[in-house]
């Protein structure tokens, strides 16, 4: 635990609930790596399109038309997976590729495949030891519930070990977790100078910290011994939690105060933000927050896998800052102008991360040079709930990979062919995702 | 009860249906469900740096076992709910309230939030919980919770802490390697700081420790189907206090007095008469009736600008009506249903129709309108959650007496039914716009079962309050139940709670909710058996809430389980 980072959570802790946080931050790079790192972010809006001709910069992507040189637009990606309950299941299916045995939209609980997982965690388990979060799941009042609560749990798309990986929606509670360190070392002083003694007593906490992470992860492999293959997957889970948190511990050098945490090292004077959190809490001012904590995750490089879950399917949010008085999920049914207007204003919402990330220079580029952004609905076109031509684009040219400036005809292929490329593109090879069926990744160059 | 409904139900959200079997777009066309075994072993993944094929295993999609009559079910691993770690945090260090501090959200399977398959611990709350115990360790008063007066002494008082608050944070004595690890901890930290440090990093891991924060069911050694009588204590207290196992319980278990149904009752009767029994027995009550939701929801803003303000009234409102039935009424499912008062306040009383009661915010007991309405059913936090933003929603409201009420199962409309959705008519009535959609023969097969027992409900609007007139035409709230026990023609929301009141299909269903809520889990063959044995013994006098409790811990499922390797 750097001293820097014991003094940023004196300062959380004193402004706690008041109306803005802006902290310094430093940008902690990888001591090894020159080049710029490759980042995953998935953006999710729920609805699809109107009807599929919407999804042009000239219509309901319009927010998106000032970056169309930086877009790989998707033409006919379709999801072959739901289809009972009527696209209401696409949630589960548009990363993941599996359908599961979700016949669940009336009936029950859906039955998820022990290992379901979804393609942002696939990732995050190739490269997300490099950073201290291997993945992070932003949410923007993602838990509304759908009408009728027996209904089974199909607000998720981001999945591992069977389980929906939940995303966070307080914005609070994810700069704490972003910016303060997960682990807070007991009777740390809140502000230490750095001296010889209070390294040496930093050091000890630090030890102290992974020595109970160390008994607790003992505890739970000690539980695995005892359950069932179901249990045991879900307590995998749990211990991947635990070494996430190890990744917080700081082992302070006896020299300076400068830290090391999982391989990173801070370096100081580089600034890589200062998060501005607002405090109204309603929907456009989490968003702008989240968009903002988003940001600065892969700025700092705290994480190279984050998804962005706006809402969730079949809700019935009304989106008065747009102009709307219906719920959308009933605008979806209906379709037209006002529905055009929900989804326009969440694709701007898209739009603001592109942006940011394009006006960040990186290399003799930017960010979004680096960057595979996939901004995708669950749906294709909502009023029918069809999932066909589901309205899908990459933003960002992922470090060369990804030939933007155009639009790729999918012809109505799967969208598991469209994870497949987006896994190879991020380094991940896969013969398959979900379903071995589709084997056939596009060709984003 | 084992009516099940069949064919295309395509429902809930639709204002009206014309629905078509067409052919989709694309290659979504045929099966979209994937056939169960598709995925085993035809399929190899790739190993990303030499591009040959992997073992690495995909979804295998296999569902899982049918359990037969009888079995008990499997173990589960429990993690507790937020709500019941916040509980066995202030009883454990003995707060004056539960802790606020952020936790996840646990998310609701068939309406209840603590379903063991869905409860993990993914890394945000494994940080939320680190982070909450260690501002707990901190604060907490070591002298207090870890007295150590004599000088010299201060490991044998670590020890002692660790054995006595370890068994009760675990709700079961610590084996000798669980002491000795903590032993460890507390020597790490009092080689460099104080008694008290190392104190607080054993409170510390203690606190997040997997054997607090997970409800084990795996038995005793010799026998793994037969719960340890650690285990029946804490199934005991979580079911009906929301929190960790007292003394006394502790004691039971020490004792090894849980083992026979007369062991377990005479401690059921007395933890149901503990004050933390009331929320717990209404929390199960709020989700069944999925009158919980209610502050989660939104309602047009211009219909309804009132809604916003009064949400968190109407879940008040439920919840006291819950617990008036429960703890001075007769505390049977028929009088929630057929309760015939509300709680009103200032706020409140324009929903129900009524003058304002003249006490501010506080919810007094009033009669109701006897042909307006009666219990549970017509709260406006139940009708506001069973319907739209802007609309009432009888296909949801219907659905809800089916699922919830009887516990029939609906099937979910086939895959090639395209929805599509006539936009509002301002010049009829919901019922119209609906008696349209029930006149199609491609939906009528179904929703002939679901949208006339939600018709019944159509003086109720979209935030419950009692309508007669809709788009200014006169309300007809006639409906009917078919494929139930209690079929027939009923008028009005009162007439439909009588007819339910009347049900034993009703009141199994309400033993079946109660189960799902004391197992975590979907309801097994088992629990329905049991549910009927139940109801054909407390059924004749209305189905008593606490005496079903009580009864599902004296089932042989209760302390059973199968193992599932």
């Amino acid at each position: 635990m750097s001293l820097a980072l014991i003094k940023r959570r004196s300062l959380i802790t004193s402004l706690g609930a008041l109306g803005f946080l802006a902290v310094p931050v430093f940008r902690e790079t990888l001591a090894e790596a020159q080049t710029a790192p490759l980042r995953l972010i998935v953006f999710y809006f729920p609805g699809g399109t109107g009807t599929q001709e919407n999804f042009t910069f000239g219509k309901m992507a319009s927010p998106l038309a000032a970056h169309s040189s930086d877009i790989l637009l998707f033409d006919g990606v379709s999801d072959p997976l739901p289809g009972v309950g009527g696209g209401h299941s696409a949630h589960q299916t548009m990363l993941t590729g599996n359908g599961g045995g979700n016949i669940g939209d009336v009936a029950g609980p859906a039955f998820l495949p022990p290992d379901l997982i979804s393609v942002d965690q696939i990732i995050a388990q190739a490269i997300g030891s490099q950073t201290r979060f291997a993945s992070l799941q932003f949410g923007v009042n993602t838990d509304q519930p759908p009408m009728g609560d027996d209904l089974p749990d199909r607000g998720r798309c981001v999945y591992a070990n069977g389980a929906a990986v939940p995303p966070v929606n307080d914005p609070q509670t994810m700069f704490t977790r972003l910016f303060s360190g997960a682990v807070a070392p007991t009777g740390a002083p809140p502000t230490a100078p750095t001296t010889p003694a209070n390294v040496a007593q930093l050091q000890a906490l630090a030890t102290q910290q992974k020595s109970m992470l160390d008994t607790l992860k003992a505890q739970v492999t000690s539980l695995q011994a005892i359950v069932g293959s179901a249990e045991k997957q879900r307590l995998d889970e749990h211990l991947g939690s635990l070494r996430e948190l190890e990744k917080g511990i700081m082992s302070p050098s006896s020299a300076g105060g400068g830290g090391q945490a999982g391989g990173t090292v801070p370096v100081p004077g580089v600034s890589c933000g200062a998060p501005m959190l607002g405090s109204a809490a309603d929907d456009p001012s989490v968003g702008v927050a989240m968009n903002e904590l988003l940001y600065q995750a892969v700025n700092c490089d705290l994480t190279r896998v984050a998804t962005q879950q706006w809402y969730n399917d079949n809700q019935q949010v009304v989106f008065t800052w747009t102009g709307v008085d219906r719920g959308q999920h009933m605008l979806q049914h209906a379709g037209g102008p006002d529905f055009d207007k929900v989804q326009t204003w969440l694709l701007s919402q898209a739009a603001a991360t592109v942006k940011r990330l394009k006006d960040t220079p990186e290399g003799g580029g930017s960010m979004l040079d680096n960057t595979l952004m996939l901004v995708m609905s669950d749906m294709g076109e909502g009023s029918l709930h069809s999932c066909a031509f589901i309205p899908a684009l990459i933003a960002g040219k992922a470090g060369g990979a990804v030939r933007t400036g155009r639009t790729y005809s999918a012809g109505g292929s799967a969208r598991n062919n469209l994870l497949l490329s987006v896994a190879r593109t991020m380094g991940v090879t896969l013969a398959y995702i979900g379903d071995p069926q589709y084997t056939s990744p596009f060709d984003l160059s | 009860m084992k009516d099940v409904l069949h064919g295309a139900l395509a429902l809930l959200l639709v204002s009206a249906c014309s629905a078509e079997i067409a052919k989709r777009n694309g290659p979504g066309q045929g099966s979209p469900i994937m056939p169960t075994n598709s995925t085993n072993g035809s399929g190899q993944n790739v190993d990303p740096t030499t591009g040959s094929p992997t073992a690495t295993p995909i979804p295998t999609n296999t569902p899982p076992p049918v359990i037969a009559p009888g079995d008990p079910g499997p173990t589960a691993l429990r993690r507790l709910t937020s709500d019941e770690y916040r509980n066995t945090l202030k009883d454990l260090l003995g707060l004056a309230s539960a802790p606020t501090d952020p936790l996840l959200q646990d998310s609701l399977q068939l309406g209840y939030e603590n379903f063991a398959s869905v409860l993990t611990v993914p890394p945000v709350l494994a940080s939320q919980y680190a982070t909450l115990a260690t501002r707990l360790a901190q604060a907490a008063n070591i002298s207090a919770l870890a007295p150590c007066s004599t000088p010299g002494t201060d490991g044998d008082c670590a020890t002692t802490f660790i054995n006595e608050f370890g068994k009760r944070a675990q709700r079961r004595p610590l084996m000798a390697s669980e002491t000795a690890a903590y032993r460890a901890l507390y020597d790490l930290a009092r080689t460099t700081g104080t008694y008290e440090a190392g104190i607080q990093l054993v409170l510390e891991t203690m606190l997040q420790s997997p054997f607090l924060l997970y409800r084990t069911e795996y038995g005793i050694a010799e026998s793994k189907r037969t719960l340890t009588p650690y285990e029946v204590a804490s199934e005991i207290s979580y079911l009906l206090t929301g929190s960790t196992p007292d003394a006394e319980l502790l004691r039971a278990a020490d004792n090894s007095a849980l083992g026979t149904p007369a062991e377990i009752e005479a401690q059921v009767r007395r933890v149901l008469m503990l004050s933390s029994a009331e929320p717990s027995v209404r929390k199960f009550l709020a989700q069944w009736f999925t009158v919980a939701s209610v502050t989660g929801i939104q309602k047009d803003a211009t219909l309804f600008p009132k809604f916003e303000s009064t949400k968190e009234m109407m879940l008040a409102s439920a919840n006291s009506l819950l617990d008036s039935v429960v703890w001075q009424g007769d505390g049977s499912v028929r009088g929630l249903l057929l309760a015939p008062y509300a709680f009103v306040n200032r706020s409140l009383a324009p929903i129900y129709g009524m003058p304002d009661p003249g006490q501010g915010d506080v919810l007094v007991k009033v009669d109701v309108n006897p042909a307006e309405r009666a219990g549970i059913l017509t709260t406006p936090a139940l009708l506001s959650v069973q319907a739209h933003p802007y609309d009432s929603a009888p296909i949801a409201r219907g659905k809800f007496i089916r699922t919830r009420m009887f516990c029939q199962a609906l099937t979910p409309p086939p895959a090639n039914v395209v929805i599509t959705v006539p936009p509002p008519d301002p010049t009829l009535t919901t019922r119209e716009r609906f008696a349209r959609h029930t006149s199609d023969p491609a939906c009528s097969g179904c929703h002939s079962m679901i949208d006339p027992v939600g018709f019944g409900l159509e003086n109720f609007d979209a935030i419950g309050a009692y309508r007669t007139s809709d788009n200014g035409k006169a309300v007809d709230s006639t409906g009917a139940l078919a494929g139930t026990d209690v079929d027939g023609p009923y008028s009005g929301g009162v007439e439909l709670a009588n007819k339910l009141a009347m049900s034993a299909a009703v009141r199994q269903c309400a033993v079946v909710n109660a189960s799902r809520w004391a197992f975590g889990r979907q309801e097994i063959e088992t629990d329905r058996l049991v549910a009927a044995n139940i109801e054909s013994q407390l059924g004749a006098a209305g189905m008593d809430v606490r005496e079903l409790l009580v009864a599902i811990t004296l089932s042989d499922s209760f302390r059973k389980r199968s193992f599932v390797p």
